[in-house]
């Protein structure tokens, strides 16, 4: 009888068990992170009569997850790639999207730039064609700097998502060794595992894997341990360790991520992958760097192949032409944080051939082998691009294959180890701005002129292909002049020298004159001079019609003067545009796919850790059926013991 | 497959949210009429069209280059023209003077006559073109070309230079002559076109005109007529030019809009059948969502 209340007790209270846990798996049906919990029946130890063993009835053995450790890890690990990917993509779209911006894009404002140069190759002499000229010039270093300002804002914005993501990642970090120790007391033996805490904490861990890629083993007492990068430890059993924000060793305006081990404190930005962090600092490295410097190389050869044009022209003042654009050659070096004593080392660039420029920036290593030897890295490819004891030696290497060469300005010790950015172009957007303000120096003409005298009876043409390259700004006073012996067919040139011209055979040759104080002249002669016809070659001032130095000026929009000849500006800018494009679709194919993939991985895992209402409706049911008939048992015990009480009280 | 309640509600709401986001995207792609919405849809055909818009506009540049030539070259024609008409007048003026047994009334008539169009010669030979600028000076083109030094002898004041305008990619084309190529430089004739006619003028004074007069002005008229065949022959190239250069925008426009407008045909289908996507989702959710053993407890 006893036993029969017994067993009836041992179903009501496991059945009240069962029903609690359906009715918990119910009301967490939209809880995030939850997993279904079973409540595991088991028969009672039975108890030995003299018929044999005898039943005790039922009691709950374990209240379980229904739990698959495999596809968790799965979801984990598709999410991280998936944030990954979205952070890096939507970021590169966005920076497409200005740079190809049909109106404030820089390929627009280069056009109107150079349609206002065509309109001043015909009409020199129009102040306000100048005038429009300008003010267009003015436009296109505006959008430059505009550009710039747009990658600024993109590289603070990386900055304040790695700020924002290290101190959430540190939140994540600390809840889950707290959780770590809650499981530890929790689980005591181990034998009951604390199912709602092991949910709370791989709901973080999937928090933390939305941040950043991270690796995690669960130990024998139940606490989980976390590692980020290259194996840092993030948590350890009920400890974590924070991650800090540094700042990169050459740019205090960039923001980078460390974790102290013991004493110091380890940059470990590089080796961060995954989740949002990892997507944002992706982008960094591999989108946005390379676009400063893309937009940096063709103001730097903008700028250049356009002064070097203007300084050979002659101004409306008849001087010979200054700078167009703001020089920007020359750069300072950036040493490391981390040299040890070579802070005040500073090396300055000089740009030797804008044609020869990569979209780069360099480190120059140095190292005490040898008695000192320096090595300077291509970062964009880390290709070393030379290696000598020499500094001038391997400025020389280093000009004739990436267009720039570098002294050292200032500096007293060096030490092993030290390193040094050097970045030829990277500020050159921010940097370009219009040099002229007077319309009159925009030097649209050549500095000379020629013209034949008026005894001449033969028919010569000399034509001017101008000013090559300069020596001074000295414009002859008198005229060159060029006269004819058709018995020698040479030309004697009053500074002294001659040229031989045959007319039957040279007509159409080219020849330089190196002018003394000016520099070197190029032109081309044609026809057939009689003897002692004279050809003067004199100063152009007053020459305000002549649209020659402007043509040429003109003629930088369709050459190929970027890249080793390969790209003009506007074919380098769509470059950049086409680059950026690429990557970015790429990113959202990645991304998408990754989408999938992650929300095949959660489908799986639901599959198994979900909670279904019609199967918990149908467990209620069940549940509370059994419940019924346990207290049937109940009712049943107490019907037989009334039966034996009235047999007895008879 | 098992499937937890949650997550088949996340499934239909996320199908419902990407049927609606491609809908957004023909929706936007239709409203602005651009099959790229972004360059990153398509980064090649984006660096393409960057590059075909600086091919048109480079060639409207020179299509408007061509305009400005053919408007200094029309004035140049014109001039000329002019000053050929002048010149055949002046050689009648001079024949008359040699063939016909005159009075010293009547070579005053004549040199009277000569004087006018002598100056009428200088003032067109100083002609300014629409900007302002000395037609025939060279590159100095705030330089009146022609000085009279006074008693037959006249100097040019510009330079031997000739502007020349970017037409097309490799062409360039002549704009104007120089005065000492017109007047100045005369072959057959060690004199310039002016005192030609000044000697004429006081030849007649003293009645010693000489045939010598003749030759001279007619190598003074050759000299210009050829020049003004010249224009002529620039002019043609010109609309040579023209039509290449238009042809060339034509076509860069064509490319450009296979690249980048849409074909709206194709995507009012693509709308309807978005529509018909998202129509589908919504209703099998407001369908299913009735769904649970609750409903009958």
């Amino acid at each position: 009888m006893a036993e029969l209340l017994n067993i009836g007790v041992s179903g009501l209270t496991s059945y009240q068990r069962a029903l609690t846990t359906v009715s918990h798996n119910i009301t967490n049906a939209n809880t995030a992170g939850y997993t279904r919990q079973l409540t595991d029946l088991a028969a009672q130890a039975p108890q030995f009569t003299g018929a044999g063993f005898e039943g005790t009835g039922v009691q709950v053995s374990a209240i379980k997850r229904s739990y698959n450790n495999f596809l968790e890890d799965q979801v984990t690990r598709n999410l991280t790639a998936f944030k990954q990917q979205e952070a890096l993509s939507s970021l590169s779209a966005d920076l497409d999207n200005f740079l190809a911006d049909p109106d404030i894009g820089v390929a627009p404002i280069l056009q109107n730039f150079f349609t206002s140069l065509q309109d001043l190759s015909t009409d020199p002499s129009s102040t306000p064609t100048r005038q429009v000229l300008l003010s267009d010039a003015n436009s296109l270093t505006a959008i430059f700097n505009s550009s710039y300002d747009r990658l600024q804002n993109l590289k603070n914005g990386v900055n304040v998502e790695v700020s924002s993501s290290v101190s959430e990642i540190n939140s994540f970090s600390k809840a889950i060794a707290d959780i770590n120790k809650d499981i530890l007391v929790a689980s005591g033996g181990g034998r009951f595992p604390p199912n709602d805490l092991l949910d709370q904490r791989q709901n973080l861990l999937n928090k933390l894997a939305e941040k950043i890629s991270v690796t995690s083993f669960e130990q024998d007492d139940g606490t989980l341990n976390v590692f980020v990068g290259g194996g840092q430890s993030l948590v350890v059993g009920t400890q974590y360790q924070a991650l800090s924000v540094v700042n990169s060793e050459y740019d205090r305006t960039v923001s980078n991520i460390a974790i102290s081990q013991g004493a110091t404190n380890i940059d470990i930005t590089d080796q961060i992958s995954g989740g949002k962090l990892g997507g944002v600092i992706n982008f960094r490295t591999d989108v946005l760097n390379p676009a400063y410097n893309q937009l940096g190389r063709i103001a730097v050869s903008l700028s250049g192949n356009i002064n070097s044009q203007n300084q050979l022209g002659l101004t409306l003042g008849n001087t010979m032409g200054g700078n167009f654009f703001t020089d920007l050659t020359s750069s300072t070096s950036i040493s490391s944080t981390s040299n040890a004593t070579a802070t005040d080392y500073l090396f300055t660039s000089t740009i030797s051939d804008t044609n020869l420029l990569k979209s780069s920036e360099y480190r120059l290593d140095y190292s005490s082998a040898s008695g000192g030897t320096y090595t300077m890295t291509r970062l964009s490819d880390n290709t070393t691009v030379g290696t000598s004891t020499n500094l001038a030696t391997l400025s020389s290497t280093v000009s004739a294959s990436e267009g720039f060469s570098f002294s050292l300005t200032s500096g007293t010790s060096i030490t092993n180890g030290d390193k040094f950015r050097i970045s030829p172009v990277v500020n050159a957007a921010r940097d370009i701005s219009v040099s002229i303000t007077n319309t009159n120096d925009i030097a649209t003409a050549s500095p000379l002129v020629f013209s034949g005298q008026a005894t001449n009876s033969g028919d010569v043409l000399f034509n001017n292909d101008g000013l090559i390259s300069k020596s001074g700004s000295t414009i002859p006073g008198t005229p060159i002049t060029f006269t004819f012996n058709s018995t020698t067919n040479v030309f004697a040139i009053s500074t002294g020298g001659t040229i031989a011209y045959d007319p039957a055979t040279d007509g159409g040759t080219q020849y330089q004159l190196t002018v003394a104080g000016l520099g070197s002249y190029q032109f081309t002669v044609s026809g057939t001079p009689s003897n002692g016809d004279v050809i003067s070659l004199g100063s152009n001032a007053g020459g305000t019609g002549d649209n020659r130095n402007v043509l040429k000026i003109l003629g930088t929009q369709s050459q190929k003067l970027l890249g080793g000849s390969t790209a003009s500006f506007q074919e380098a800018y769509a470059q950049l545009v086409a680059d950026v494009g690429v990557k970015a679709k790429r990113a959202e194919f990645s991304s998408q796919a990754n989408q999938v993939l992650y929300e095949r991985a959660v489908a799986s895992q639901q599959a198994t850790s979900g909670v279904n209402l019609d199967e918990e409706a149908a467990d209620l049911i069940r549940y509370q059926q059994a419940y019924q008939a346990v207290a049937r048992v109940i009712s049943t015990a107490d019907e037989i013991f009334q039966v034996l009480l009235g047999a007895v009280s008879r | 497959m098992r499937i937890s309640t949650s997550q088949f509600q996340n499934e239909s709401v996320i199908r419902m949210l990407e049927q609606q986001s491609k809908l957004n995207e023909v929706q936007q792609q239709i409203s602005t009429g651009k099959r790229l919405l972004s360059p990153s849809d398509d980064p090649a055909a984006a660096a393409r069209i960057l590059d075909l818009k600086e091919v048109i506009s480079i060639n409207e540049q020179y299509l408007r280059n061509t305009d400005l030539v053919q408007a200094r070259l029309e004035t140049e024609d014109d001039a000329l023209t002019s000053i050929i008409n002048v010149y055949q007048r002046i050689r009648e003026l001079t024949v008359q003077s040699l063939n016909s047994p005159l009075q010293q009334v009547d070579r005053d008539a004549i040199a009277v006559e000569l004087k006018q169009q002598l100056s009428e010669l200088t003032g067109l030979a100083s002609r300014k073109d629409v900007s302002g600028d000395y037609l025939f000076s060279g590159f100095k083109g705030n330089t009146n070309p022609i000085t009279d030094n006074g008693s037959g002898t006249y100097t040019y004041a510009g330079d031997q230079g000739n502007r020349s305008i970017q037409i097309g990619p490799n062409r360039t084309i002549q704009d104007t002559d120089n005065g000492y190529d017109l007047f100045f430089n005369v072959p057959g004739t060690s004199e310039n076109a002016f005192s030609v006619v000044y000697n004429l003028i006081t030849n007649l004074g003293t009645n010693t005109q000489t045939g010598a007069s003749l030759t001279d002005m007619d190598a003074v008229m050759d000299n210009v007529i050829q020049y003004r065949s010249g224009t002529g022959a620039r002019l043609n190239a010109l609309e040579t030019q023209t039509g290449v250069n238009e042809g060339l925008v034509l076509q860069s426009k064509q490319l450009l809009s296979d690249l980048e407008d849409l074909d709206f045909a194709e995507a009012v289908t693509e709308l309807n059948l978005r529509r018909t996507g998202l129509e589908a989702a919504q209703q099998a959710y407001i369908r299913i969502q009735g769904l649970s053993i609750f409903n009958f407890l």
